[in-house]
């Protein structure tokens, strides 16, 4: 272990780090409205209806698929299809599209953890169930959505250590270029892991705290996962 | 863009053989989770305290960082200290590991969630720590245990997909390469994704029966 | 003869003071009630005794004997708990058969054995195959009495076992410890129940901020209170 040299990593690396943060946040703004409102609104639908069907498949191909595969279907299709965006771009598409499917479960548990008798509180003063969805359900739902959603944010940080695979210079990528230009694996994977230790349990510390806050709601169970 | 049937009969032999090292891979770890982790959940929650923050600290590590990076460390860190495995068992000892210290959570968190008052019989009955937890406590949270766990494995399957870039001959590194080898993506595409959803979709289907099974 | 001596028993949760100096002495065979308004210390003391809460200083001694080894403790001392906590997932039988099967060295015949006499002590002769969910309050703390007599202590803790209980439930286990302590058991017993104060305890002690602030036998307790603050928590409890 060469202190100098890890120094020296730990500066290199500052900048892949911030695209990887910059993607995670960037899919993380698109995802969590886009899955929470789809969420939401598929736990109103019947299981029939076209739209739910839509989303039903969604969510099955991203939660049983490895993102990995979710990010070469976007990586190969797109350009089979004529786009050729920046791998920034795909990166972002990839980890929303996961995400996404991810946090359609989250909103959808969360509106349907809500007690019955709330909706029927709201139906018996005379809302119709759109009203009554908006003004009394979500912001009881939201409150047990935001455990989640931080979560959410750490697992993105993780995913987006595969998009290393399309060669895309995040934290992981980055890190593997050096390590195999200067052939010093162990000592350039002990800074890579340390950055992102310091990110993800940051955030797991906020997370925690801020669940504790909002506890008298009853936050949904963190689901614990660890692969995308 | 049209799809080309000869070429996925062609090739999906190859990428069958490939999901069997999927699930070689995936369920050796899985015997590895299953063998660390109530070690480090009794660690955590048994231990003296030296040794209940040493397992927390490990627990809070591996968690806070991608698998990609724990199969990295495994694979080129590990040969420095003089462990050297190949690809495969790389994989195994990775993904074990990452299993094991999430299942440890899941286990602390079910025996904890069964709250103080099963806890205090125990010990008001003349039970030791220990014994209270695996005699009284560990049964019960058994049925909050498992369908988490078979989830862990669904979880374990998909991060076996990572181990392409340590050329473990799984199915994303067999599909992969033939993708680049013969520049059939879209039904080689097809195939990596149906295989993977008929593994995890079966897991997760075990997984749901044992919910069910264990509720009544 | 002395079963239990407690001597300057102090407990504080943070600032706190839970306990602040408590004296105790039990025969053998006596009957103990300790009643209080909440927050007065009774459940803590009684934690105490069987260690469920660390007193922060003061001695117990059971039998004469310091009580180094938790365990063995607690094996003496029975405790039945305000909210049961019976074990979920074990039947009736089971729950009174597990703990000598696992710590007495039972066999399976004679532990179950032990359970269907103590059951049929407590009236829940043929509920022994029921799993808690499928009992009453009443009766789920009746198997929690007979479990915890399992273990033949010689010292039984009551900590508001019929708190939590309806109140046409609250009799039948009043019966059973009435009963139980007729038959010689040494108690402790925390509770609001005055009726049973009156009828089965040989002292009833009150408690008000962490100390014991008066001891009596029922029938002066009742009829000339020995300290002012007693006498307004009776005219509270009883006086409408």
């Amino acid at each position: 272990m060469d202190p100098v040299f890890m120094a020296e990593v730990l500066v290199r690396l500052l900048p892949p780090l911030g695209l990887t943060i910059l993607l995670s946040v960037t899919a993380l703004a698109i995802a969590t409205p886009l899955g929470l409102a789809l969420g939401a609104w598929r736990a109103e639908l019947p299981d029939r209806h076209p739209a739910a069907r839509l989303i039903d498949a969604w969510v099955f191909f991203v939660r049983g698929t490895p993102i990995l595969i979710q990010i070469f279907a976007v990586y190969f299709i797109l350009p089979k299809l004529g786009l050729q965006p920046p791998l920034f771009v795909m990166g972002v598409g990839a980890l929303v599209g996961n995400s996404a499917g991810y946090q359609i479960e989250i909103g959808r548990a969360a509106v349907q953890s809500v007690p019955k008798g709330q909706w029927e509180a709201a139906l018996a003063l005379g809302f119709d169930r759109r009203a009554s969805l908006r003004q009394f359900i979500l912001p009881q739902a939201a409150r047990r959505m935001v455990g989640p959603v931080m979560n959410e944010l750490s697992q993105l940080i993780k995913a987006s250590s595969v998009l290393s695979v399309i060669t895309l210079f995040e934290l992981h990528k980055a890190a593997e270029a050096i390590s195999s230009a200067n052939l010093r694996f162990s000592e350039v994977i002990v800074v890579e892991g340390f950055l992102y230790f310091v990110f993800i349990f940051g955030i797991s510390l906020i997370a925690k705290a801020v669940e504790r806050r909002l506890s008298a709601a009853g936050g949904l169970a963190d689901a614990g996962s660890f692969a995308r | 863009m049209s799809f080309d049937w000869a070429a996925f009969f062609e090739y999906l032999p190859r990428l069958i053989k490939a999901a069997g090292v999927t699930l070689q891979v995936s369920l050796l770890s899985l015997g590895l989770t299953c063998l660390l982790a109530p070690l480090l959940a009794m660690g955590r929650l048994l231990g003296p305290p030296p040794l209940r923050a040493t397992v927390q600290a490990f627990i809070e590590v591996i968690r806070g960082l991608p698998p990609l990076v724990v199969i990295a460390f495994c694979y080129f860190a590990l040969p420095k200290i003089g462990v050297v495995l190949s690809g495969f068992w790389c994989g195994v000892l990775a993904l074990g590991v990452v299993g094991a210290v999430y299942a440890a959570e899941i286990i602390r968190s079910a025996i904890e969630s069964l709250g103080k008052g099963q806890l205090e019989a125990a010990l008001a009955l003349g039970f030791a720590r220990w014994r209270a937890v695996l005699d009284i406590l560990l049964p019960q949270a058994l049925r909050r245990i498992l369908p988490p766990l078979t989830n862990e494995f669904a979880n374990l399957i998909k991060a076996s997909s990572l181990l392409s870039v340590i050329s473990v001959h799984e199915i994303s590194q067999v599909g992969q390469s033939l993708i680049f080898e013969t520049f059939v993506v879209i039904e080689i595409l097809v195939q990596m994704a149906v295989l993977y959803l008929i593994i995890i979709g079966g897991v997760s289907f075990l997984s749901r029966r044992l919910e069910k099974g264990l509720a009544e | 003869m002395t079963l239990l001596q407690a001597r300057g028993l102090v407990k504080r949760f943070g600032t706190f003071v839970a306990l602040d100096g408590v004296d105790l002495d039990l025969q053998r065979g006596e009957r103990l009630v300790i009643c209080g308004p909440s927050g007065s210390g009774k459940s803590t003391l009684i934690r105490c005794i069987n260690r469920l809460e660390q007193p922060d200083s003061g001695a117990i001694t059971i039998e004469g004997l310091p009580s180094t080894n938790l365990q063995a403790l607690r094996r003496r001392v029975g405790m039945v708990f305000q909210q049961f906590n019976l074990f979920p997932n074990l039947t009736a039988r089971e729950n009174v058969a597990v703990a000598p099967r696992k710590l007495l060295g039972l066999s399976r015949t004679e532990a179950d054995a032990r359970a269907e006499t103590l059951l049929e002590r407590v009236q829940l002769a043929g509920h022994a195959d029921k799993l808690p969910s499928g009992l009453s309050g009443g009766q789920q703390q009746r198997v929690a009495i007979a479990r915890a007599l399992a273990m033949e202590p010689v010292l039984m803790l009551f900590d508001e076992p019929t708190s939590a209980l309806d109140p046409e439930m609250i009799r039948e286990v009043l019966d059973v410890m009435v009963e139980l302590g007729q038959g010689g058991m040494s108690m402790i017993v925390v509770t609001h129940e005055m009726g049973f104060a009156r009828r089965a305890a040989d002292r009833i002690g009150f408690m008000d901020q962490g100390r014991i602030v008066a001891m009596a036998p029922p029938q002066e307790f009742f009829d000339a209170p020995p300290h002012p603050r007693l006498v307004r928590f009776l005219d509270n409890i009883l006086g409408h």
